[in-house]
Parts: C-alpha cells; structure tokens; sequence
C-alpha cells in the first residue's frame, strides 16, 4: 500500500512541477488558469450530466427508461473518452511515470503491473472524470430511489475497466515513444487522426447539405450494424445492466456483468503483457541496421553548387535546415497531408460555386489560397521557434565565426524552400485532381504565400529568440510557447487586414486593376521589410543568444 | 606556486601572445558569483587541466573563454583577441567539445562535420579530404547513413571532437570529455590529443578525473569556489603540498587538500556506524 501511495504521490508532484517548470511568471499564471479551469470544467460537466439525466428520466412519456438508458451511457461514454484521452495525452510529457523504470525498485513484476494499475486509480488523470460518476449515480438514486449493491457494481465497472484499458494503452504508447521511429510514426498517426476529427464533421454537414432532404434519413441505414456492435462495449453493457436490474431482469443484468468481466479480463492480461514485452524491451535505446563501411565522399552532398551566389556558411545552415525540416515529423506530416487535403477541400468546395467571396477572384483561387495558408500555419511552427528546434545544437552558431544575421538567413532560406516544396506539391496535386490552375491564380498564389511567408518569417525571427522553447523534432507535440503563438496570431491578424486591404483598395476607389498588381507590390514590399529587419534581427540574437542557450539547456 | 597572481601557466620565460589569456574573469548570476577575478595566463603548446569539485566554477569559466557566456567584468582573450567581445578570429582559432556535446542529432555524422566545416569556412574539398580522415580515424565511418541521435554515448563523443578538430583549430577547449565513454575510445581520445600537442596545439580540459589528467596533462589549474586556488604543472603543484615527510603527493591528494571542506563537525550516520 506503500508503495501504491508513493507512486500516487510521484504522479501528483509530476504534475504540480510542470507549472514550476514554466520559467515565466505568465506562462506559471496560464498553467494555474488551465489546472483551475480543468477543474471547474469538470464539475461543470457533472452538474450537466446530471442535470441532463434527471430532466430526461422525468419525461412522462412513457419512455423514461430509455432516455435514462441515453443519459447513462452519454455519461458513461464521457467518462471513457476523459479517462482513455487524458492519459494518453499526459503520456508524452513531464507529468507522467514510466513503470518500467521502477523495477530498479526491489519489487516483483506482479505486484509492479498491481502498483501501476492501483496507483492509477489515484492519479491526477484519472480523478478527473470521477465528478461525472458522481453526479449521474446522485441522479439515480434521487428518481428510481435507493440503488442497491448491484447497480453500484455497475456504476464501479466502469472506472475499473476505464483504469485498466488507459493504463495498458499508455504502458503500449510509451514503449513506442521510446523508439525514435516509432515516436515519429506515432506522431503522424495522431495529427492524421486530428486531422481527420476536425475535417470529418464539415464533410459531412457538406455532404448532407448536397443531398435533397428527403435522403437524409438513407444515411442512418449503414450505421445500424455499428450500432448493434456499440451495445458490446462496455459504457453501453454497464448502462444496461444497471437498467436490467432496476427492472427485475436478472438473467439479463448477469450476462452484461459477465461481459464486463470479459472486457476487464482482456484489459488486465493485454496490459500485463505489454508491461512484460515493455520491461524485456530493455527500454530505452533504438535499435538500428548496420550497413558494411561506405564511401563518405558519395555522402557529402550539399546545396553549394545548387546556390553558388551564396556565402558557403549560409549555405550550410540551408542544408541543415532542410534536412531537419524533412526528417522532422511536422515536415513529414505536412508533406504527406497536402495532397489529401487538396482533394478532400476540392471535393467539399465543390458544392457552392456559385458567388465570388472577394471580387476579382476565382472559387478555386480562394480554395488554394485556403489551403496554402494552412500550410504556412504549419510552416510557422518552424519559423517561429527555429531556435527551439535546435536543441542543444544551438551553441554551433554561437561558436561558430559566423555572423548571426548570416545564420538567420540560412535558416530561413532553408524554410522558405521548404515551403516551396509544399506550394508545388499543392499546385500539382490540384492539377492532378481538379485540374490545372489559371495562370493568373498561380501567379496570384505565389505572390500572396511569398508575401505572408516572408512576413511571418519576419515576426518569427524576433519571436525565436525572445521566446524559445525546447523541442524534440520527431514528437507529437510541436507548437511554440504560448506568447510566440500570440505573436503569431496578431501576425495573421494584420497580415489578413493588410492583404485585404491592398486587394480591395484600388476597387474602392475606383481602379480596376485586378489583384496581380496589389499581390505583387505586397510581396516585394515583404522582401524589403525583410531586408531592413536581418540586421536588426542579428544584433537582436546577439544580445539575446545566452539567454536562448539557457532556455534551450534547461529544456523547457 | 599556489595564489600568484597573475597566473601564469608556464614554467620557462612568458611567450608575447598568451593562447589563452583570463583577465580578471568574473560572473555573477543575480546576487551568487560563480566565477570571481579569474586571472589565467596558458602559454601556446600547453596541456592544461581545470580542475575543481561540482559547481566549483570550471563549466562557467570554460564557457566564458569559448564566447558562450559574456564575463561581468574582465576579460577572456584567445590568442591576442578578446574572445568576450565577439571576435571572429577568435572563434576561427578554438575547438570546443562541451559536456553536453552541441550535436545536431538529426544529422548523420557525415552531414554534420560537413555543415561544421562550412560553418568555418573551410572549402568543400578539404571537407570531404579531413571529414573521411577524421571519421575513419574515430571509427565512426561503418554506417554513413545513421542519424546521430542513434550514436552511442561514446560515438557522439568522439564525433564531438571530430567537429571540434575539422578546422584544425590552435587551442582546443574540452569539457568533461573522458566522461562516459569507454576503456577503447578513451585510449583514442589520448592517442589523438597527445598528437595535437605535438604539434602545439594548446589543450584547455576539465576532468573529474584525476588520473587522466595527471597522466596527459602538463599543467594543472584549480578552482574552488569560482576562485583560482592553485596553479602551475604538475610537479610544481605536487612540491608545493608536501606532507611532513617530505612525500609528494598525487594529484588526488594534492586536490582533496585544496578543495575539500572540513568535514568534522558533520553528523554522523547512525544506521552505518
């Protein structure tokens, strides 16, 4: 029992020092702001949830037990989504234990699977869904009266089944995260699967909004095998059990429990196994071919003679740059995602073609534009913390007899072909699939990317430095400290005012020139700023670059 | 030769340009000084090693001397050039391999010495000529095609001081840079830096240990405190403590007897005694 609360302890005091770890005071407020507002969030969430089942179980219309039925399986399924999500999600940072470095500790391997299972019970991501529990099992008792030992069991079966699947899962994600490739295969997976979270519902509402309404209800019909397997999971078998019960249907209520036990079996023996194959594993420590001795000089290629005009140190830094770009998971994922993305946003664009949303432009242009900009978002993750990025290899730049605007040059020579790399692979990908582009929308598109991308490189530049934060290229999580976000959103902000401003100027007053001559003039105007802000930037990572090395060093 | 100021690392007349020259070298981090009125002279060809207990003040000094931290007061000069002020000569004459090594790890070895390389402004020929020696010579030339963040410990050490050596740089700054490794690339790291001196390359090293240090180094310097206590080669330093006998002692001795604090009144521990 010792041991169990001393874990429970480790996990509570992993998670407080996160907020200790944040090296500003600001950044130490918005992390007590996110604990506090998780918290009421949670609560906020139970009130709800009871709140939604008590009015559904007072509905006299004679279906009182299956909207009680629908609120405890809402419940049952939130508390599933809370306690499967969260640690998983806490998995990948500071605040979470691996078990298989306790066994150093003089504990057998049983009673280590049983102190990380029990333990768990206890941990800060799990406690968090237990309000939820609370809340509908209060409801219960208050409408159907006294709820007996049975039906509690019920209501247990799911924390206890939640418990078990969450921690096998995050024993299984974190032997993955231990293999660099599996680190970056996991993070693609997981941004695809965002990805496709957030596009899927507007697909849909697109596809709906394309049929005529009489075909709506055809849609249902393919969902209800799915729905039939959804009763075997165990949300759906404890809310059953539980109503079983109530009604005197004991035959019944045994098989759900039966079932339940089934899945807690599973959970219990599939968690154990992966704990094994984790701890033979060894751990950490990638496992890599060796190939017989090659000839280093077929490796030596580098960018020098592709740009000659450059000084070979800039050079240097481009080659770098795009290397790390295109070995990072971010780099892969973008490369990967663009061209699903272009058939998917041409296909769900394809419906309203019918007005212009800015005068003077094409349906398809704004589509491009869209999805360009959406690469630049990603982009901007790079530009914007491109000392992050470098880990402890930022030293090379303050060791190095190179001027510091040189090196920020290089950096984002190297960004900017990659994101070339990003604006051809979009305009191929559209001809493949929808077609090939005017003239005039490529031209246009490549003068806005180049325009928004330079500045935001410039904005980037500044906020690198000032507000570094240390991060691993093949992780999951890649987004800069949250006042480099800042600054980025306030870049957009003006950016978007500028460009629309610049286009429809020469409208409102009255000359029509297109938007050619306004996009063109907006992207050399970019340049020039930029040009002016290199040295600036260079004198700025200059006074700044100990304090980026500190940061960088303390890694966070 | 213990507390002379200032201090001078040699033992026959002062050459006209110190290879590394610490001038009142001071840093404060808020109200705690972490290194206090440094004062260093090494003489080109000098095998020096910086020794001092954990959080003694020796990384701090060693990143004020290599440009990665700027002095409070004083100075750091590298071959006659204020080194503290940025300047590019400077930087072109030093090696460095820090503790945490400064390694791009999403590089392969062969990447990296080469982005190193023009980094010091070396032509792409004498690049492929020195990176293919120094991989070769280090052993690490068996997988061209493997990131170094798949390197053993010992690898991106011995790739560390491969970057540090590709501009043939005339002094060489090394921190910690036996630690971690084993008996094999130790032996190799020895075998190359005792070349380097032999051609008169200046070796400025920090090592906890001390066998290592007595064995290769020339010279020794002590810092306790953020403080120099005790400076000067090996022998003079040895002489300098001698115990009532007249023995000299080693190294080790010699270094407890400046460093270490007095441990008398401290507890007891009940459960071991």
């Amino acid at each position: 029992m010792d041991q169990i609360l001393a874990i429970v302890w480790v996990r509570t005091r992993l998670l407080i020092n996160t907020i200790r770890l944040k090296s500003s005071g600001w950044e130490r407020m918005a992390s007590v702001i996110t604990m506090i507002a998780g918290t009421l969030l949670s609560l906020g969430i139970a009130v709800l949830i009871g709140a939604a089942i008590e009015s559904s179980a007072r509905v006299d219309n004679g279906e009182g037990a299956e909207t009680l039925r629908v609120g405890l399986i809402g419940c049952f399924w939130c508390c599933t989504f809370f306690g499967v999500l969260i640690p998983l999600l806490l998995s990948t940072g500071a605040s979470s234990i691996d078990t298989g470095r306790l066994r150093n500790f003089p504990i057998s391997r049983r009673r280590l699977a049983l102190i990380s299972w029990g333990s768990s019970f206890l941990g800060p991501d799990h406690i968090f869904y237990y309000p939820f529990l609370v809340a509908a099992y209060v409801v219960c008792w208050i409408e159907i009266g006294l709820v007996g030992p049975g039906q509690t069991l019920f209501f247990l079966m799911v924390p206890v089944i939640i418990v078990t699947w969450s921690t096998g899962l995050v024993s299984l994600l974190q032997s993955i995260l231990r293999h660099r490739r599996g680190k970056e295969i996991a993070g693609v997976l997981g941004i695809s699967m965002v990805l496709a979270v957030s596009i899927l519902p507007s697909m849909l509402a697109s596809s709906l909004k394309a049929r005529p309404p009489g075909s709506r209800a055809e849609l249902g019909h393919p969902l209800h095998p799915l729905l039939e397997y959804i009763n075997l999971t165990p949300p759906n078998l404890a809310a059953d059990g539980f109503l079983a019960l109530e009604d005197g249907n004991l035959q019944l209520a045994g098989l759900k429990l039966l079932a339940l036990l089934c899945w807690l079996l599973t959970g219990v023996l599939v968690g154990y196994m992966i704990m094994q194959i984790g701890l033979d594993s060894g751990g950490t420590g990638s496992r890599t071919k060796t190939s017989g001795p090659a000839d280093h000089e077929a490796s030596g290629r580098d960018l020098t003679r592709l740009l000659p005009w450059l000084p070979p140190e800039v050079v240097a830094v481009i080659s770098k740059e795009l290397r790390y770009l295109l070995r990072s998971t971010v780099g892969k994922f973008n490369l990967l995602a663009l061209p699903v993305l272009c058939v998917l946003f041409g296909q769900l664009f394809k419906f309203d073609q019918t007005e212009q949303l800015l005068p003077g432009f094409e349906h398809d242009q704004l589509v491009i534009y869209g999805l360009l900009m959406y690469a630049l978002l990603f982009t901007n993750n790079f530009i914007s913390n491109s000392a992050g990025w470098e880990g402890e290899g930022f030293k090379v730049y303050l060791l190095a007899p190179v001027s510091y605007s040189r090196v920020l040059l290089g950096k984002n020579i190297g960004v900017w072909l990659y994101a070339s790399l990003l604006y051809l692979e979009v305009i191929s990908f559209w001809t493949i699939f929808h077609g090939i582009p005017k003239l005039e929308v490529i031209f246009s598109t490549a003068m806005l990317f180049t325009g928004a991308m330079v500045i935001f490189t410039i904005a980037g530049n500044f906020s690198s430095i000032r507000f570094p934060i240390a991060r691993d290229i093949s992780a999951m999580k890649s987004q800069p400290s949250q006042a480099a976000i800042l600054i980025s959103i306030l870049t957009v902000a003006c950016l978007s005012g500028t460009v629309v401003f610049i286009v429809l100027a020469p409208y409102m007053i009255g000359l029509n020139i297109g938007h050619l001559i306004p996009l063109t003039l907006f992207a050399l105007l970019s340049l020039g700023a930029y040009r002016i802000s290199l040295p600036i930037a260079g004198e700025f990572m200059k006074t700044h670059g100990e304090q980026v090395l500190e940061k960088l060093e303390s890694g966070h | 030769m213990t507390d002379q100021a200032p201090s001078q690392v040699s033992s026959s007349r002062p050459p006209t340009t110190w290879a590394i020259e610490a001038i009142g070298l001071t840093r404060r981090f808020g109200s705690s000084i972490a290194v206090n009125q440094l004062d260093l002279q090494v003489p080109p060809a000098c095998f020096l090693g910086f020794l001092g207990a954990n959080g003694a003040g020796k990384s701090t000094t060693i990143k004020m001397l290599t440009g990665l931290l700027s002095p409070s007061a004083g100075s750091a000069i590298i071959l006659g050039e204020d080194i503290g002020r940025g300047s590019t000569e400077a930087k072109r004459a030093i090696g460095v391999v820090p503790e945490d090594l400064a390694i791009h790890d999403r590089l392969t070895g062969s990447e990296y010495l080469m982005f190193i390389g023009r980094m010091y402004g070396l032509s792409r020929d004498t690049i492929l000529q020195r990176r293919s020696e120094l991989l070769q010579w280090m052993e690490l030339h068996h997988d061209p095609k493997k990131l170094i963040v798949d390197y053993s410990h010992g690898m991106k050490k011995k790739l560390a001081l491969a970057a540090a050596l590709i501009h043939d740089p005339q002094v060489l700054f090394l921190d910690e840079p036996f630690e971690g490794i084993d008996v094999i690339a130790s032996k190799l790291i020895r075998e190359l830096l005792a070349k380097l001196l032999e051609r008169g390359v200046t070796i400025f090293l920090t090592s906890h240990v001390l066998e290592i240090v007595e064995k290769l180094c020339t010279h020794v310097a002590i810092i306790h405190q953020g403080e120099l206590v005790a400076h000067g080669s090996i022998d003079e330093l040895q002489k300098g403590i001698s115990d009532n006998s007249g023995r000299q002692r080693s190294l080790e001795e010699t270094f407890l007897e400046l460093v270490e604090t007095d441990r008398t009144n401290l507890p007891t521990l009940s459960w071991l005694s």
